[in-house]
């Protein structure tokens, strides 16, 4: 494999950690606040507003409903408006972040939802703010839920931008087609399915070693 | 009430030493020595008028009264206990006392404000005043000790500093200032339901309420965390509602006692009091292993209402102050001719005050006698006659 290649290789890794980091910064804040609201809004529960939880929920399952491909094409406009062009590294962001904050906030859901019920009780139970009791006591204690939720979406959105190829977005998936499938150049096709397994192996095992140590249900030895 | 005529024993706990002191020629104790600046005024804390509870229930499953009616205050001081058996309501009724649950119907006054209709914005801050600790201890796992206590003051919006000043003794008060940066995971059973208490009081409360904190511990640290909680209740003033299922937790720490059985109140009033002379079956059933009143099984089937000339009376005698019970038992038995049998009772303490209870026969026409009701009177006893024996 010649320098060039390595360091095609290299910028698409690059072009991939870019965009997989933003979607996944952008859409961890999206996806917070609309888990947050998912997970409290139920009827009888701390926000209780059963009608808007069924509309976002209805949105969310839509966008989690649709072929990646398909919404990266359907939401072009959108992704124009945005992002000024639709073609590019820049531009493949968008549809990422609209990809994977559904994704998100059901994962954020999930994670409150299995906080006790008790501990809801016994914040209110000293006077606690519904706003506090999210802040104080559902976010703190779902995190670790949160944190290996969050790793999944990550590992998840780099196998999403292996496909924004399609509209001009940059990265290994793009290289791999481009270079390894329509090129004949298996040598570039394996060198960019080692670099993803690797940074795969890397956010997993970085996700559940936060993970564990932000998790203090077990005892210490 | 036979045993002290005219006059009331009081109820506070801290008066009721000094009755006992005085009333039963105990040592004088420390304690009663220093005169307590604390006002005694009975006032009440807690009101529950007519307070009913309706649980819409889903299709066939129809309404639920998990309350009706149901009356009864609490006085400043008290320590409250409400016992029933599980489904009885007594969850559904302390979880009103803080507006975790609202009211159907009813009025529910806390220190004299009417919060039956309070929103849940309104009652944060009585809330703030109403500490509460539970079964499950309910501890943030992904807090220390330290930050737990802490929590209802970070919620009240207080310093850092004051935090810090508040939280150190709290956690001397309850025996943990050694696990303060600990995480629940690493505590035993009792060290949590400390934590637990240490929250609870953090913000100065003046009522601590009780959902059934002892239930999910062995025997021994039941009776440690009694022990705190009756300390927090002399020591700190703190009035205490609590609800159980375990009458020993009744007869170890409450000077008040309410027995509720599906939705209603069936019985209240002072713990040796409702003890000692049981009006509702549930109550009799909940007490009779402690009092020793229970009517052995193989007795009760040959109960008669009917007294022969050879029958035997089967008494039921209760004695509450100073008497030794070894004297009471001797006087009765020269009265009756050496023909007392005494069949099961117990002889101990509620609430601090010594009582014997006693299920004895006698020949019927000796329990009619002037001079055996009179030996019972010298001891201030109460009998009752359950029945005869052929």
């Amino acid at each position: 494999m010649s320098t060039e290649i390595a360091w095609i290789i290299a910028s698409a890794t690059l072009d991939t950690l870019f965009m997989v980091a933003i979607a996944a910064t952008i859409a961890t804040l999206l996806g917070l606040p609309l888990g947050v609201f998912l997970a409290t809004s139920g009827r009888g529960e701390l926000f209780a507003s059963p009608l808007l939880n069924r509309i976002i929920g209805a949105i969310v399952n839509a966008t989690r409903s649709t072929p990646f491909i398909i919404l990266v094409v359907a939401i072009i406009p959108f992704t124009r408006l945005i992002a000024g062009t639709s073609i590019g590294t820049a531009a493949a962001v968008v549809p990422l972040t609209v990809a994977a904050t559904p994704f998100v906030a059901r994962i954020i859901e999930a994670a409150i939802r299995e906080v006790d019920h008790g501990l809801v009780e016994a914040a209110r139970a000293i006077g606690a703010t519904p706003l506090q009791i999210v802040r104080k006591v559902l976010i703190p204690e779902a995190l670790p839920s949160i944190v290996l939720g969050l790793t999944l979406a990550v590992v998840s959105l780099l196998g999403y931008s292996a496909m924004v190829g399609a509209v001009g977005g940059g990265g290994l998936g793009d290289l791999g087609i481009r270079y390894g499938y329509q090129r004949f150049m298996p040598d570039v096709m394996a060198a960019v399915v080692i670099v993803l397994i690797v940074l795969v192996q890397g956010v997993q095992s970085g996700g559940d070693l936060l993970a564990r140590h932000l998790n203090k249900r077990l005892p210490r030895l | 009430m036979a045993v002290v005529g005219a006059e009331e024993i009081p109820a506070d706990p801290c008066q009721l030493i000094a009755w006992n002191d005085v009333h039963m020629n105990a040592p004088v104790r420390a304690e009663t020595l220093t005169p307590d600046t604390r006002s005694y005024a009975r006032r009440p804390i807690i009101q529950f008028h007519d307070v009913s509870k309706t649980f819409e229930g889903r299709g066939a499953a129809g309404k639920v009264h998990a309350l009706q009616h149901v009356n009864f205050a609490v006085d400043s001081g008290d320590v409250f206990g409400i016992i029933g058996r599980s489904g009885a309501g007594k969850s559904t009724l302390i979880r009103l006392v803080n507006g975790l649950e609202r009211p159907t119907s009813g009025r529910i006054l806390v220190g004299g404000t009417d919060i039956s209709s309070f929103t849940e914005r309104q009652l944060i801050t009585p809330r703030r005043k109403i500490g509460m600790i539970f079964q499950h201890f309910n501890l943030l796992a992904m807090r220390t000790v330290h930050d737990n206590v802490a929590l209802p003051l970070e919620v009240a919006g207080r310093s850092r500093a004051e935090i810090a000043q508040r939280v150190e003794p709290l956690l001397e008060l309850v025996g943990l200032s050694d696990k303060r940066d600990r995480y629940p995971a690493e505590l035993s059973g009792g060290q949590k339901q400390r934590v637990g208490i240490a929250r609870a009081l953090s913000t100065d409360p003046n009522v601590l309420l009780c959902d059934e904190a002892t239930s999910a511990l062995d025997p021994e640290t039941t009776s440690s965390i009694l022990a705190l909680l009756s300390d927090v209740n002399k020591k700190l003033g703190v009035s205490i509602v609590l609800i159980t299922h375990e009458i020993p937790v009744i007869q170890a720490i409450c000077n008040r006692v309410a027995v509720i059985e599906a939705g209603r109140i069936v019985e209240q009033g002072r713990v040796l009091d409702v003890f000692l002379r049981p009006s509702h079956p549930t109550t009799e059933s909940f007490v009779g292993a402690i009092t020793g009143l229970e009517m052995p099984e193989h007795l009760q089937a040959g109960l008669r209402h009917e007294a022969q000339a050879t029958s035997r009376a089967i008494l039921r005698i209760v004695a509450s102050g100073h008497h030794k019970t070894s004297a009471l038992i001797t006087r009765l038995s020269d009265v009756a001719a050496g023909n007392l049998d005494v069949l099961t009772g117990r002889v101990g303490t509620i609430s601090n005050e010594p009582f014997c209870g006693l299920v004895a026969s006698v020949p019927a026409k000796v329990a009619g006698s002037t001079a055996f009701n009179a030996a019972l009177a010298e001891f201030e006893a109460e009998v009752r006659i359950a029945g005869y024996v052929d």
